[in-house]
């Protein structure tokens, strides 16, 4: 076929990735049968239960709450991460001051922070938002850190030469420097935040789709669970895939191309 | 290059160690964070709110007779075995993903789903799978690792110099000698990445694992405070357990990188 499409459609048909997906099903659907169906579900079964969610709408509900909470929370986070690492990258002094603190921070599994927010905060909206303020700046401050680190000293002195005023210095050299590493903390900072999100709520709270994992996981609902993973797990990762990662590679064009594994 | 030192080397490495620890400005990080949370605690109204002092109590309990270590232990015991498994797995996945282009599309779709999803769904559905036991934790830890590993393997050998191989066929050199001197050393950094990325998951997976499934190790204790209301018992087990984490990555981990990374020129990492 000659068009794009059709290559494109070529392309994704014609893939291992469908032999790989036959094998999987067909492993699932033994293990199913072989062991009791009601701690192992038919791929059948969690396929009717995932159709089941969507067609009633109401998932609308959990998913939006969910997506509140996890808003709030990463706006915080990014609020925090940015100023952090704006100061790490400008003044030494800073950097070494903050740099245990965001250390930690990567260390500490958002679990610990998510069951402490549940015990001060309770069903609040401050238990999310700062169980994902703290799990994620760390992300935010460490790539801000290096944008600023790595703002072009030879442009900076252009523009004091020239005089250019502290507005148009900000808007034309060091925003369009730093957005390409904003953008990493974002992308980043937002898988953190809804992974951390759904653990806050499995903890504490009576809405929200971890709240519907946990429901879940009490009646032993492995068709469930699945389910609802499939779900916000497919929301999440499409905002990841085909909305933050190209906006990341956009503000990033006029950037030389780095290895990233992972 | 021998490691043997004198004893007279040996006194002043270790003032020059000491000296770099006490004197270090990175304890006023430490101070003012202090500072700052024991004036939070007056501030904060909540009840639970922990204290330094507080918190240092539940440190105390958390480590007398020996609880925290055999807690650790168990949870380490898991973590090992998990480990294990999924750096073996991911090893021989991400060698085939790197080899052949059929293995890479093959293996791609399930790598990038399993590198998304969060390390609840793996523990969660392992305990409700496989039961309270052993088995939970151990095949979490695995499936939640194995693709970390195997993404970093992949790169390992797509980045094995061609222009070495080839040069090895030329010269005819036999296969155990191409394997143990080109294709080793290179792997191994990568390996060591996969190593340290991985075991950063392993241990958070495990501990989610025994918050939900199992009746010993760091997460049930961590869930064993929750139930109790105890924030500083939390905060002092996690504090606990983030210092042997951070001991392990800096003190093993990350020595054993730089050591096989010594014949790589240098290259800047972000996180």
């Amino acid at each position: 076929m000659e068009s794009r499409l059709g290559r494109w459609l070529a392309g994704f048909f014609w893939h291992p990735r469908w032999i790989a997906f036959a094998v999987l099903l067909t492993i699932w659907q033994i293990t199913a049968v072989v062991r009791n169906t009601r701690v192992v579900p038919t791929p059948g079964r969690v396929w009717v239960e995932f159709w089941q969610i969507l067609s009633t709408f109401s998932f609308v509900d959990d998913l939006w709450a969910s997506m509140i909470r996890i808003v709030a929370g990463f706006a915080a986070a990014m609020l925090i991460g940015t100023i952090a690492g704006v100061l790490m990258g400008s003044r030494r002094a800073w950097d070494e001051f903050l740099r245990d603190l965001v250390v930690f921070g990567l260390a500490l599994p958002g679990l610990v922070y998510a069951l402490i927010a549940v015990m001060l905060f309770g069903q609040a909206l401050w238990a999310p938002v700062l169980a994902i303020m703290l799990t994620s700046y760390p992300f935010v401050a460490v790539n801000v850190r290096e944008g600023v680190k790595a703002l072009d000293k030879n442009l900076l002195d252009m523009a004091k030469i020239y005089r250019i005023n502290r507005w148009d210095l900000v808007r034309r050299i060091v925003i369009p420097s730093l957005l390409p590493f904003i953008f990493a903390g974002i992308r980043l900072g937002f898988s953190i935040s809804w992974k951390v999100n759904t653990l806050v709520e499995v903890f504490g709270s009576t809405n929200g789709v971890g709240w519907q994992i946990r429901a879940s996981f009490d009646a032993y609902s492995v068709h469930g669970m699945l389910a609802w993973t499939f779900i916000f797990g497919g929301a999440m990762l499409f905002i990841e895939y085909y909305i933050l990662s190209p906006a990341e590679r956009y503000f990033g064009r006029w950037r030389p191309k780095i290895d990233q594994v992972v | 290059m021998s490691l043997a030192v004198g004893k007279l080397e040996g006194v002043s490495l270790i003032a020059q160690t000491l000296r770099r620890i006490v004197f270090n400005r990175r304890w006023v990080t430490l101070v003012v964070v202090i500072i700052v949370w024991q004036l939070l605690t007056l501030l904060i109204d909540i009840d639970l709110f922990p204290t330094p002092m507080g918190v240092l109590d539940s440190l105390e309990e958390a480590l007398r007779g020996g609880l925290f270590f055999s807690n650790l232990g168990d949870s380490m015991i898991r973590i090992s075995l998990g480990f294990g498994l999924g750096l073996l797995a991911g090893t021989v996945i991400g060698l085939l993903m790197g080899s052949r282009e059929f293995w890479n599309r093959f293996f791609q779709d399930f790598i990038v789903l399993g590198l998304s999803l969060p390390g609840l769904v793996y523990a969660l559905l392992a305990i409700m799978v496989l039961g309270i036991g052993l088995a939970a934790p151990v095949t979490a830890i695995a499936l939640a690792s194995l693709p970390f590993v195997a993404v970093n393997v992949r790169e390992g050998v797509k980045s094995v110099d061609k222009q070495l191989l080839d040069m090895c066929s030329v010269y005819r050199i036999d296969r155990t000698r191409l394997i143990r001197r080109v294709i080793v050393p290179t792997l191994m950094p990568f390996i060591m990445a996969a190593v340290r990325i991985g075991f950063t998951v392993a241990w958070k997976v495990a501990v989610l694992t025994e918050v939900f499934g199992a009746s010993t190790g760091i997460g049930y204790q961590m869930r064993y405070q929750f139930g109790i209301f105890s924030v500083r018992g939390i905060v002092a087990w996690a504090l606990l357990f983030g210092v042997v984490m951070l001991v392990i990555e800096y003190g093993v981990l990350i020595p054993l990188e730089r050591y096989f990374d010594r014949w790589r020129p240098q290259v800047e990492k972000v996180i």
